[in-house]
């Protein structure tokens, strides 16, 4: 009997890729990442719930199903089976940035975060720097503690300073921009003619700002 | 010292690269605009096909195809943005040729997100079409 797990690379709007995970599993452990309630075999996962699992498993392997799927992690311990389309770059992205991260960027951010680590020092007419790990960090930290339901899914971009950024629009298709410095996110809140930065230490100023528009 | 600038009948053309335009989205960075220095080309030097030959030259290291387009806008249009925007500002463009790039030109003043944005939205974007 299989189980199966379900891969969601973008969580509104892609279509789910299935991954058929091994004779083993116990479909009964998974649980639905807010809810906390078990779910039904073969709805392992879905687009409203925004579960991640980014698993893969081979029948030859130690075959397990994660009992939490709260964290949301690659296991490099088993062997990998990509999903059609994947590439192991991009599996290991997916990785590297947590389901934190996907949940907010989908399928197309990951595809953009994959090229933007190839950027080179330089990459911007001699002036655009690689991608910093301190703003890989200082996004992943948002990501991980802004909870608010972003209602059309953000894109990802490369700025000149190595620095990773959002950007979206409310309801009203006014901008919003978020740049994630190491030590500090600026951003641009157009409804509210705001322009500005703040601490790492102080994004609750900045996650009321966005509140105020997202409700 | 005096600098040359472009007069506002020119138009000029900004390289857009992957990293600024999520073209599936159809969404920009203001990061296109923002800040000081910004890289322009003159249109009146060079012509969009020589352009994009000279971009892809310059900007095309790994990854492939960084630069996906480009953007244009009479230099008046970008003046008068500057002076309308909420914190009015006054944009120059200066030739800064290269030796890769007789058309090379910055606007030098420092440009906020905000007005990026209308800046942008003010460009007539040109994709590469020569993506075969």
């Amino acid at each position: 009997m299989n189980t199966e797990l379900n891969l969601i690379a973008n969580q509104a709007n892609s279509p789910l890729i299935n991954y058929q995970e091994g004779a083993e599993a116990a479909p009964k452990t998974l649980r639905h990442r807010f809810s906390g309630k078990p779910l039904p075999r073969r709805e392992s996962a879905s687009a409203e719930g925004g579960t991640i699992i980014l698993g893969a498993y081979n029948s030859t392997f130690n075959r397990r199903v994660p009992s939490n799927v709260n964290d949301v992690r690659l296991d490099k311990s088993a062997r990998l089976a990509n999903p059609p389309g994947w590439s192991n770059a991009l599996v290991e992205s997916a990785s590297e940035l947590g389901g934190d991260v996907i949940k907010m960027i989908g399928g197309n951010g990951l595809r953009r975060f994959e090229q933007f680590k190839e950027y080179g020092e330089g990459w911007e007419f001699g002036t655009g720097k690689p991608l910093s790990p301190y703003s890989l960090a200082s996004f992943k930290q948002f990501c991980k503690q802004f909870s608010e339901p972003v209602p059309n899914e953000p894109s990802l971009f490369l700025t000149r300073e190595g620095n990773l950024q959002l950007g979206w629009e409310d309801g009203e298709a006014n901008k919003i921009e978020l740049e994630f410095f190491p030590d500090k996110i600026e951003y641009y809140i157009e409804a509210l003619d705001d322009e500005g930065a703040v601490d790492l230490t102080e994004v609750s100023q900045l996650f009321d700002k966005l509140k105020s528009i997202i409700e | 010292m005096n600098q040359t600038k472009c007069p506002p009948e020119e138009d000029v053309a900004r390289a857009i690269t992957s990293a600024h335009w999520d073209a599936n989205k159809n969404r920009f960075s203001s990061d296109l605009f923002k800040g000081e220095g910004t890289s322009v080309s003159r249109l009146a030097i060079s012509g969009l096909g020589e352009l994009f030959r000279i971009f892809h030259l310059q900007l095309n290291k790994p990854p492939d195809r960084v630069v996906i387009g480009v953007g244009e806008i009479n230099v008046g249009q970008l003046q008068g943005l500057g002076r309308n925007h909420t914190q009015p500002i006054e944009l120059t463009v200066v030739p800064k040729p290269t030796p890769e790039n007789l058309a090379h030109a910055e606007i030098p003043q420092k440009i906020s997100r905000g007005l990026a944005f209308k800046i942008i939205e003010a460009l007539t974007i040109h994709e590469d079409t020569s993506k075969t």
